[in-house]
């Protein structure tokens, strides 16, 4: 940027700043984001963002912004650190492209980094992020297939990386979270002759004794994971604090005239608004249907997580949202507004925050 | 038959279109622009879901199994199922005894298909018409009417009577 484009630009930062100084409103917090955005300054803009979003929880602007201003973060990063891997390559700097990938969602490129780095040095390491990446895999997706390569990378890691703790935590997340207790418990006791007296490992592992009966074959908790589409720790019905902050939202849904039926699934539990008795238990029963075999399907055909599924026929449109924990649908006469659609992602998203709105 | 897929194979963010039975049977496919590049949901797809076969084969088993359950509601079957998820969208429209299937890349609007989709389907359509019409065709060059089993009369050549 030129000195004369600089000196506009802080001129119009000084403006936007003064305005938000007068009244804090979170349009104020967006045009001083985007003052800042013109001018490049991407910490400004998280900073500023950050802050609009702690008095304005939740504005959409002001979350777009910050996300992208993190992701421009990302890029910037990620790209300094590839070429600077080319110049010269070291452990640190493909620790820190993984570890970068990783945390921003980028999967395949962090497989593609992790894969490089083996290749290229052997490191025990970079099997320890190969791991991790079909963890994170498995943690979304499911997949029976990507926890088992996850535990046996994170195995193969684990006896090549000595004390590092690293390897046996994952193993230990991808045993607890399928329910293999006895593959966890030998996690916890290895990890305590690493770390000895953690008191919180300790308490977990007297927890985990008490599963460890009957206990099935990790195998096998993997192949049960794929086949529900769910996690051991989410085997939980809903508190009654969700079902208070999900119904005004179902109501909300239902309240439009096109609105047939608003519905949301936790367990075995359904919240249905819009259509009562035996309707109602068919209608949820169907969406509930829907969801398993939807998620079935999007596993086995490599497609990931499901997060929409749409019917449309002479019967109307009905749009479902499966979140983690819970999943949420709309009936509508005729096509679903992109109104319909937002209320239904954030009753999908309320799911997995228990204790919020009640 | 490709020509009813080649409007949709040429979108942006279209990874495959194709064309199935109602059983799952592939009838058709062209690879999107987008299958260009070697992405990671192409390698996914090759290793786990396999070929083609394989993928129409699940994709009209969902179809089945959404049909299915909502039939106790006593609803028509559904003439177009999205299923959005992390690593693409897969949309599906029935056509007459088959679907139209398109595999779109993650981020792409399965609202971005539906106009040509709806069109694939009316060129299929079109096409049966066309098939129906081909194999009738004795019937339309006699205005319609079956051909008669022996020569018509009128098509004889006439005979004046003599020394009129």
């Amino acid at each position: 940027m030129s000195l004369v484009g600089k000196l506009i630009a802080n001129k119009r930062i000084r403006r936007a700043a003064r305005s938000l100084g007068s009244d804090p409103s979170a349009d104020n917090y967006v045009k001083l984001a985007r003052e800042h955005v013109l001018a490049g300054n991407m910490h400004e803009v998280l900073r500023v963002c950050s802050e609009g979003l702690q008095m304005h929880g939740g504005h959409a602007e002001l979350q777009r912004l910050r996300d992208r201003a993190e992701q421009l973060q990302v890029d910037h990063r990620v790209a300094a650190l590839t070429e600077e891997l080319k110049g010269s390559p070291r452990p640190a700097l493909w620790r820190e492209l993984c570890s970068v990938l990783l945390k921003s969602g980028r999967l395949e490129r962090a497989t593609e980094a992790a894969e490089d780095w083996y290749r290229a040095t052997r490191d025990a390491e970079a099997l320890y992020y190969r791991a991790e990446v079909h963890a994170e895999h498995f943690f979304i997706d499911k997949g029976s297939e990507d926890g088992k390569k996850a535990y046996l990378l994170a195995s193969d890691a684990r006896r090549r990386m000595g004390t590092d703790p690293r390897p046996l935590q994952l193993q230990l997340e991808v045993a607890s979270r399928c329910g293999a207790w006895q593959e966890a418990r030998k996690c916890i006791a290895q990890l305590l002759e690493i770390l000895p007296g953690d008191s919180s490992l300790e308490a977990r592992f007297r927890s985990v004794l008490t599963m460890c009966q009957n206990a099935k074959s990790l195998e096998i908790c993997l192949k049960d994971v794929e086949r529900k589409g769910r996690f051991v720790d989410e085997d939980c019905e809903p508190s009654p604090a969700t079902a208070v902050a999900v119904r005004p939202m179902l109501q909300q849904l239902s309240a439009d005239e096109d609105v047939e039926a608003a519905l949301f699934l936790r367990g075995g539990t359904a919240l249905v608004q819009g259509v009562h008795g035996a309707t109602a238990e068919r209608t949820a029963r169907a969406v509930r249907d829907l969801v398993v075999s939807s998620r079935t399907a999007a596993r086995r055909m490599s497609l990931g997580r499901p997060t929409r599924v749409l019917l449309e026929g002479s019967f109307g449109s009905l749009l479902l949202s499966p979140g983690d924990q819970g999943a949420s649908a709309v009936w509508s006469g005729h096509a679903v507004g992109r109104r319909h659609e937002e209320l239904l992602t954030a009753l999908s998203g309320m799911a997995g925050h228990v204790g919020d709105g009640a | 038959m490709k020509d009813v897929l080649e409007p949709l194979a040429v979108i942006p963010g279209v990874r495959l279109a194709a064309m199935i039975s109602m059983d799952g049977v592939p009838i058709c496919a062209l690879d999107g622009v987008s299958k260009r590049t070697d992405s990671a949901m192409d390698r996914a797809l090759r290793a786990s879901a396999g070929d083609l076969t394989v993928f129409a084969g699940l994709a009209a088993a969902w179809l089945h199994d959404a049909t299915r359950a909502i039939g106790p509601l006593s609803w028509d079957n559904p003439g177009r199922v999205v299923l959005s998820a992390t690593r693409g969208t897969l949309v599906l429209n029935v056509g007459p005894g088959a679907a139209v299937l398109v595999l779109l890349e993650n981020g792409v609007a399965p609202e971005e298909v539906r106009v040509p989709m709806d069109g694939a389907i009316g060129r299929m359509h079109r096409m049966l018409k066309g098939i129906g019409r081909a194999v009738g065709q004795p019937y339309a060059s006699t205005d319609g009417e079956p051909p008669a089993a022996l020569p018509a009369a009128t098509d004889q050549p006439s005979r004046s009577p003599a020394g009129s």
